[in-house]
Parts: C-alpha cells; structure tokens; sequence
C-alpha cells in the first residue's frame, strides 16, 4: 500500500514539474521581446552622445568609438547587427596604433586627431571583437546574427 | 590579441536562443524527474563488463612492442616539432600554428579522441618514451620499480596540472603568444621527467595531467580492456564509465575540469566582458584567478554537500561516497566542453593547418594553404547553437542514468536509495541548468 502512495506521489511531482515547464516556455517570450524594445529605444537615446551607434543615412550602420589614454568610450560594449548588414567602424585615438576587427581579420591604422574609418559587410555570423592591437585594449564587441 | 575565450580564436558563439534553451531546461526536468519516478530496480552496470572481444589479429597487431613504440615515436615527433615551431616560428598565434595545435587540436582533440579509441594519450604519451630512454641511459633499473607512488597522492597531482594548464588558457591575458606555449610545453615536460625519474613509469598514469584526462575520457569509450585477462573488447561505453577508479584525487580531478569549463562559460558573458574590461594587469589576472578558483570551489563544494554530506549516502560504504559516484559527473564535464568547444574546433581548428605551411614564417607553402583564410561558415550558428545544448542535455541524462543505477547497486532499503539520490539529483539539475544559463548570456 505504502509504496503504490509513494508512487502516485512522485508521479504528481512529475506532472507538475511538466506543467511547470510548459508554462516557463510559454511565458519567456514575451519578456525577450520587450526587452529587446527597451534595448532599441536605448540606442536611439543615445544617439545624442559623442560615442554614438545609430543608423547612418546610406542605411550603414555606424559605430563610434573614442580612445584616451585606457579609457574606451562606446554607447554600448557589444554592438549588435543583422546578418548583411553595411557597418562603419570609427575609431578616434589619441595615439598611432592599429584598429583590428577579429574574425573578418580587417585592420586599420589610427592617427591622432582624425578618425580612423573601417567599412564591410557583415556577412558572417558570430560574436566578433574589435581590438586596439598595440595598447591590447578591447574597444567593442560586434554581434552579427 | 586578446582573446574572447579559451586561449585562441577571434570568434565567440552567438548566445543560445532563448526558447532553445527553454526547452532544454524544460526536458532537464522532465528527465530528471521521470528517473526518479524509478525505471529499473536493479543495478544493470555494475558487474565487471564482459564485452565482445576484438579479433585476436587485432590485438596482437595493437599490442605488439613494436606498434607500441611506432606509436610514441609519433606522439615525439609530434612533441618535437611543436616545440621547434613555437621556438623559432613567428611571434603571434595569427601567424604561427604552434598555439592552435596546443590549444585546440591537442587539449580539445583528446575528448573526441578519447571517447573514440580510450586512453589515447598513454598509447602516444611521448613522455613515457623519453623517461624510459633517460632511465636506461643512466643506468638506473628498471623505472617500474624505483618508488612506488604513495598511496595518498592517487590523481592529485593531475588535478594540479589541470588547473595550472586551464589558468594558462582561460585567465592569462597573453596564452597565445607561441613564446608562453614553448614555456608552458618545456616546463611541463620538465616537471613530467623529473617525477617519473623518482616514480617510474607509474607516474603518468597518475600525475601527468593530460594522460589522466584522456585516460577517464577514454572510460566512456566503446573500446576497453576486459578486467581480468586484458583482452580487447566492445563493450557499452556506461559499463567502462562504471569503472572509473576510486583512488584518492578523482573527485578533484573531475570538479576541476567541470568548474574550468564553467568559468570558460562565465567569462564569456557579457556581464564578466563588462566587469573584467575595467580593470587591466595584475588586477585583471586576479579578478581571472579569483573566478577560475571560484567556480572550481563552488562545482566541488555542490558536488560534496550532495554526496559526503548526505547522511542517507553516507551509510554502509567501504569506499568514500563522493568517490563512488563521481563517475555520473564524468559524463556532465565530457558535455559542457564539447558545448563551449565544438565552435573553436571547426573554426579556430583549421587554422592549425593552414598556417602549418609556413610554420616559420619564410615563405614556404608545404601544403598549398598558406595565406588562406579561416572559413567561418562550414557550420551555421543555429548547428552550434543545437550541438551545445544537446551535448549539455546528453551530459545531464547519463549522469543521472549511472547515478540512479550506482545508488541502487549500493544500497539495499528503498528508502536509502532513493535518499541517497535526492541531493545528487538536484546538483546535477543545477549544474545543467547553470550551463545552459552560460550559454544563454554568453
């Protein structure tokens, strides 16, 4: 007897538990549209600012970065573009150095005072980083998808 | 360069979707739950295997002294041309093979490998060669016999090398620099040569780092030796993982391989980027360190709450309990690193080949691949995105499956074995889901 209610017990637990489950899948969804609006709205907030990530007018997606001494100034760490998407990387430095776009593998040399400008398509999926070769300071995370 | 994660590679996963994951989480529970309600009453792996044997040919042909010695003369080679290339090779991992080889093919090589063919590293284990080469020119007897291993250090040194080794990959700020690879390769040779000239042979099988790995990888292969008479045979991958030896050391060889690739997962997020891109030199190494020890404590200290100090567990047994089921974490940790490896494999990977044309940077196209570039779309995100959380999801069942079956062969009252399973249970529930969490913000 006693073991037959330890049974029916545990299979309760494990109806719930499903039931549980279903109900976070169904629920997620929601929350991950929203924030992703809250996220959009953020963007174009700060279009604003001196580091700014915004659209450009030939439907380019441009990404400012400004260098001083170790601080690296973005709108955001990780800049997040479809797939196919036209990007223009500025990076103002205040030194010679060498911008380096992992992954794509494209390289371009700074100059203090002007801005150093790289422009490709995004054509493959991932999380990529973008680095300040010589001074090994990381200035932005591309994420392509 | 620095790089995102594991040492190398200019590329990281996209995060996991979040329904993928989702649903994952959703069959963890599911699964977990239903093994609780109970399949088998009987423990079905705990006999020694029996297995099919191998033609006889066969394993006289791979037993032979001869194929032996072929074998580690390959895995010297190998040694040999890896520490050449790093010496005098260029200095950046852009141009020189010499960390790709180290860091993705030999480290993230041995798992697949291992799980194939068994312990793949003591069949080339170079090492082994060259300190049986040292002990007969120096006159010395045999070096199965000089000392034998103290009964208390079982695998510990291993667990050490292994977390020196992942604080190299994972918190180092410079691990590709071919100049640290020949440091780290010479220096571990070093150390690997000078103990076997105390221990003897017997020391590889306990202190050499990657051997140790390889050889508990190789438990959950198709492929083993029968106990008893050595014979080769096919057997169910779960039985040769029911025999994971219990010696001192095990249970911190495993925490340290879990809690390394869950720090390889943690530092992938974007909060670590965040936290560990404001701070640079010995600050940056500390905050790494303090993460690495971190989430080795925190897997370990989950692992022994749930086994040691279980009271229901802890009755009626010869052998220390966390010793008796570390085996069902064996199967987790062989999942989260193919979860947070299968990526750099198939992308960072061919580098190891394409730059192995020029190893030395004068120009040479030994293989006709020199200046081509990395293909990054042989596999799509969504593939990865699929074989990381299946590979989590695998983990997780067969951990819980030799769990339960490990419990019931230990204990006879009902009651105490299911007790006895409980917290385990709920360690694997979050490990898993805790992986999957990575995944998601990575």
């Amino acid at each position: 007897m006693r073991g037959s209610r330890v049974r029916s017990a545990r299979w309760w637990l494990v109806a719930s538990v499903l039931a549980l489950a279903l109900a976070a899948c169904g629920g997620g969804g929601d929350d991950d549209q929203a924030a992703a609006t809250t996220a959009a709205g953020a963007t174009t907030a700060a279009g604003a600012g001196s580091a700014t990530t915004a659209a450009g007018a030939a439907g380019a997606r441009t990404v400012q970065v400004t260098v001083t001494g170790d601080q690296v100034q973005t709108a955001e760490r990780r800049v997040k573009v479809p797939l196919g998407a036209d990007v223009r990387l500025e990076v103002t430095a205040d030194r010679a150095d060498e911008v380096h776009l992992h992954g794509y593998d494209r390289k371009v040399d700074t100059d203090p005072g002007s801005p150093a400008v790289l422009e490709f398509t995004a054509d493959v999926p991932g999380v990529f980083e973008v680095e300040l070769e010589e001074a090994g300071l990381k200035l932005v995370e591309l994420q392509v998808s | 360069m620095r790089p995102l994660a594991h040492g190398l590679g200019g590329r990281a996963d996209l995060p996991v979707p979040v329904w993928l994951a989702q649903y994952a989480a959703a069959l963890v529970l599911i699964v977990t739950f239903f093994m609780l309600a109970r399949f088998w009453d009987s423990p079905r792996l705990q006999e020694p295997y029996r297995g099919r044997p191998l033609p006889m040919g066969l394993q006289r042909l791979l037993d032979a002294p001869a194929f032996r010695l072929a074998l580690r003369l390959i895995g010297l080679a190998a040694l040999l041309v890896a520490i050449v290339v790093a010496a005098l090779g260029p200095g950046s991992s852009a141009t020189n093979p010499a960390p790709t080889w180290l860091y993705v093919w030999f480290w993230v090589g041995i798992v697949p490998l291992s799980l194939l063919f068994g312990p793949v590293l003591r069949a080339f284990n170079p090492l082994r060669l060259l300190a049986r080469g040292i002990a007969r020119l120096s006159r010395r007897r045999d070096p199965e016999d000089v000392r034998p291993l103290p009964e208390w250090l079982g695998y510990w040194p291993a667990a050490a090398g292994l977390l020196v080794f992942t604080w190299l990959e994972l918190v180092y700020r410079n691990p590709d620099r071919p100049v640290n690879v020949l440091t780290f390769i010479l220096l571990y040779c070093l150390v690997q040569l000078a103990a076997a000239a105390v221990y003897g042979q017997r020391w590889f099988g306990h202190g050499d780092a990657f051997e140790v790995y390889s050889t508990l990888v190789g438990r959950l292969s198709p492929f083993g030796r029968r106990p008893g008479d050595g014979r080769l045979v096919l057997r169910n991958p779960l039985a040769g993982l029911a025999s994971v030896p219990v010696e001192p050391g095990v249970v911190a060889v495993i925490c340290v391989l879990l809690g390394s690739t869950a720090f390889d997962g943690l530092s992938r997020t974007q909060w670590w980027q965040g936290l560990s891109g404001q701070v640079t030199g010995l600050a940056y190494a500390l905050l790494g360190t303090a993460g690495l020890l971190g989430m080795v404590a925190l897997v370990s200290a989950a692992y022994l709450a749930a086994t040691r100090q279980n009271p229901w567990a802890r009755r009626g047994q010869p052998v220390a309990v966390e010793r008796r089921f570390i085996h069902s974490l064996l199967p987790i940790a062989v999942g989260y690193t193919v979860a947070h490896y299968f990526s750099l494999v198939v992308f960072q990977g061919q580098a190891g080949y394409l730059l192995a044309s020029d190893p030395l940077g004068r120009g040479w196209d030994l293989f006709g691949t020199a200046g081509q570039q990395i293909d990054y779309r042989v596999v799509s995100t969504g593939a990865i995105a699929l074989v990381q959380v299946a590979a989590i999801l695998t983990g997780h069942v067969l951990g819980v499956f030799i769990a339960h079956d490990r419990a019931i062969a230990d204990y006879t009252r009902a009651r105490q074995r299911l007790r006895a399973q409980y917290p385990l249970l709920v360690v694997m529930v979050t490990y898993t889901l805790g992986g999957i969490a990575l995944l998601l913000g990575a």
